[in-house]
């Protein structure tokens, strides 16, 4: 009986492991054997053994887009998470229609392009006085900024614009995560006698853990991952101010076809990526 | 068996023959109609609406009148240059290979046709694109061919020159006492010129750049408009000795060309060090009043976008330190040419399509209607190219220059040469690198490429 079980269940999954194998398992597999090649994409690949990985340790292009990468990865995420919650607390009351408004307003980027808002992101912060940003903050005294022009604002312009794309779903998340909270803790605390801070620093932030470790997870994978804001908004310029790892693979494949060397670059953002998850998912369990 | 009431069974079976001889007749006249041969038509880049516009409504007539054999194409927009190059590769091994280019850029097609993936045109046609095309821009009609030689590969242009000019404002000129008739032409006279020009705010930002020097945006954008500035100063870049193809990128003449635009930036500063100077709309805006190297489509754009601005519109060479008689410009145009890889039947009915393309009528539509410059005959030596100021301009600096337009010279691994030397200028335009290094470092990255190139034998 177990047996025809186990045989049925491996029916059903066939489909769905086989879909993965090609678009998934294929590819990876394909990506490691190209990472020892020299690969034009039209005759089959060359074997060159280690030669790509010795080229991308002395590839200051690439040495460079880590420590970019590292910065934005981490300030993005943890300010997005920081105001996500914040949102989420402050929006947490139900009935409220100002407070769903609010909730609202910051989901809705989330659910715009990402080439529309980075298009728009482009005009708003344009490096001259004209543009709309440089207007504002002219109109209230400041000097005007060359923001996606100027090295030192171009990659905190960009994590602004990240922040300001994905706050919305973490809050989302959050608003969940608060109202899954028992409220029979608030209850307790209350009759106790316990401050507001006391209760969202003893009660709250253990609870939403869960939550905020899923977050963490997901916002880390996402910001490893980031192509399209930061191709639309600066293709890694002005120089190499926002060069990060997804833009260094693109250019190193399609821009001056070293197909070996963008592959190598891949399987490092891959393990990282795979290292970070798993070292957070290992946390969760042992909570 | 439960009995069908009769009305019922004569309906369905009416119903059942009615579907069936609607279905039999459908299919009848489907099978009967000719074979619809259609010819795929790919292009590279979105550029310039109108032209696409006129180009379409070309297609459109021909379409009509040859339903059996119509053409159909597809944009391309955000591919880079390498990237449709090798779309077009792995199609053609993938045996459905476009039949028709239109390439908004032709150093992919110089590419294409080096490693013989174009059609050489049958003499027939060639005679007749040469016949209509001014015999001044005959060359550029040329590429490389895969023995190496140089032969004409394009059958038909649509828009033509690349970086072939600067284009000032001489009302600004006018505005800073400089003569709007006298503008640049040697190095020094640009920096002068661009240092009277240059406007900054009371913090000492620029406010309006004295000459834009492309430094951002697509790598190979940044290296194809560099290389006017250092052909004129005596550079070669690429060309081919015997077997061997060799590449001065890292040597004197491009040394000095690239340090000169550095220091426009960093020195002189007369430009910012991003990119937001570059392009039509800083010109239009008087944020910028020197921009280029730049196409024709400069004064096209000038006239729909803002039309107001085409009488302050001056035209004069790239520079070079010995003034207009070393000045070079890159004749890099857009053109249809047809795949090499397509069936005989598809290409003889692309070559049919190309003849319709090149009738005059045609060539008006998407040529003096919209003023859009061409090389052809008929195009250049009527209205405005041959009456408005600025295409006067144009045609004097075209005729004057002393290197014009070598982009045949270029052959494979052009467009990887230029990505890497965009590239590299790009970090050296935002002072990460020195000149030099960014030069030396093409130079290492392109050859080292090349090693697996079966075109190069260096």
């Amino acid at each position: 009986m177990t047996v025809k079980y186990s045989r049925v269940a491996w029916l059903f999954i066939l489909p769905s492991l086989l879909i993965f194998s090609i678009f998934h398992f294929f590819p990876l597999a394909l990506l490691i054997y190209v990472s020892f090649c020299k690969w034009d994409m039209i005759s089959f690949p060359t074997f060159i053994g280690l030669q790509n990985y010795k080229l991308i340790l002395s590839d200051d292009l690439f040495l460079k887009s880590l420590p970019i990468t590292l910065v934005f990865v981490f300030t993005s995420v943890f300010v997005s998470i920081l105001l996500a919650l914040g949102v989420a607390v402050l929006t947490e009351k139900p009935g409220s229609k100002l407070a769903s408004l609010c909730r609202f307003l910051v989901f809705v980027p989330y659910v715009i392009p990402d080439a529309a808002s980075a298009g728009v992101w482009n005009l708003l912060f344009f490096p001259h006085p004209s543009s709309p940003i440089n207007q504002l903050i002219t109109a209230f005294g400041l000097s005007w900024q060359s923001w996606l022009g100027d090295k030192n604002l171009a990659l905190p312009t960009i994590i602004l614009y990240y922040v300001w794309k994905n706050v919305g779903f973490n809050t989302l998340v959050y608003v969940a995560g608060l109202k899954a909270i028992p409220k029979v803790f608030y209850d307790a605390a209350n009759v106790d006698g316990a401050g507001r801070i006391p209760v969202f620093r003893h009660i709250t932030l253990p609870l939403l853990k869960p939550i905020t470790l899923f977050i963490l997870v997901t916002s880390f994978i996402s910001g490893w991952q980031t192509f399209t804001e930061v191709y639309i908004l600066t293709r890694g310029g002005p120089g190499t101010a926002t060069l990060t790892l997804p833009i260094y693979i693109y250019f190193s494949a399609f821009g001056t076809g070293q197909l070996g060397v963008a592959s190598v670059a891949a399987i490092f953002l891959f393990s990282v990526i795979l290292m970070l998850t798993l070292i957070q998912i290992k946390y969760i369990k042992g909570e | 068996m439960a009995k069908v009431p009769r009305r019922k069974f004569l309906a369905y079976t009416g119903v059942g023959i009615a579907v069936a001889v609607i279905a039999g007749a459908a299919g009848f006249y489907y099978l009967t109609q000719p074979t619809k041969l259609e010819l795929d038509a790919w292009q590279w880049g979105a550029e310039y609406e109108a032209v696409n516009n006129a180009l379409q409504a070309i297609v459109n007539s021909w379409n009509t009148a040859h339903p059996e054999s119509i053409v159909k194409y597809t944009v391309f927009p955000e591919l880079s240059e390498t990237e449709f190059a090798l779309k077009v590769k792995q199609s053609a091994v993938g045996g459905k290979p476009p039949i028709l280019y239109y390439m908004v850029n032709t150093t992919i097609l110089t590419e294409l046709a080096a490693e013989g993936y174009v059609e050489e045109p049958p003499s027939d046609m060639l005679n007749l694109v040469k016949s209509a095309i001014d015999p001044a821009f005959h060359y550029m009609l040329n590429m490389f061919s895969p023995e190496g030689s140089i032969k004409p590969y394009a059958a038909g242009v649509t828009i033509g020159l690349s970086a072939c000019a600067l284009y000032y404002n001489k009302k600004l000129f006018q505005e800073v006492g400089l003569d709007p008739n006298k503008p640049p032409q040697t190095w020094d006279q640009l920096r002068d010129a661009a240092k009277a020009l240059v406007k900054k705010d009371s913090s000492g930002k620029i406010i309006r750049v004295g000459v834009s020097v492309r430094k951002g945006g697509n790598p190979g954008g940044i290296g194809e408009k560099f290389v006017p500035y250092a052909i004129g100063n005596g550079a070669k870049i690429l060309w081919k000795e015997g077997n061997k193809w060799y590449t001065d990128i890292n040597q004197k003449p491009v040394i000095e060309a690239a340090q000169f635009l550095h220091d426009l930036i960093h020195v002189d500063k007369v430009d910012v060090p991003d990119h937001s100077s570059w392009g039509y709309d800083p010109w239009l805006n008087e944020q910028c009043a020197i921009s280029g190297p730049l196409g024709v489509g400069f004064i096209t754009n000038t006239k729909f976008s803002k039309p107001e601005m085409l009488q302050y519109l001056g035209v004069t060479n790239v520079p070079s330190p010995g003034g207009i008689k070393d000045a070079a410009s890159f004749g890099d145009l857009n053109c249809l040419a047809v795949c090499s890889k397509a069936t005989k039947e598809q290409k003889d009915r692309a070559w049919q399509f190309l003849k319709f393309f090149n009738q005059a009528d045609n060539i008006k539509k998407v040529s003096n209607d919209i003023w859009n410059w061409t090389p052809y005959k008929d195009s250049i030596n009527n209205p405005p190219f041959s009456t408005e100021t600025a295409w006067k301009e144009l045609n004097k600096v075209l005729s004057s220059v002393g290197r014009p337009h070598i982009v045949n010279e270029f052959g494979p691994g052009w467009n990887n040469l230029t990505a890497m030397l965009g590239s590299n200028l790009a970090r050296a335009f935002a002072n990460e690198i020195t000149v030099k290094e960014a030069l030396d470092k093409t130079y290492n990255d392109w050859t080292n490429f090349m090693q697996s190139n079966k075109f190069y034998t260096g």
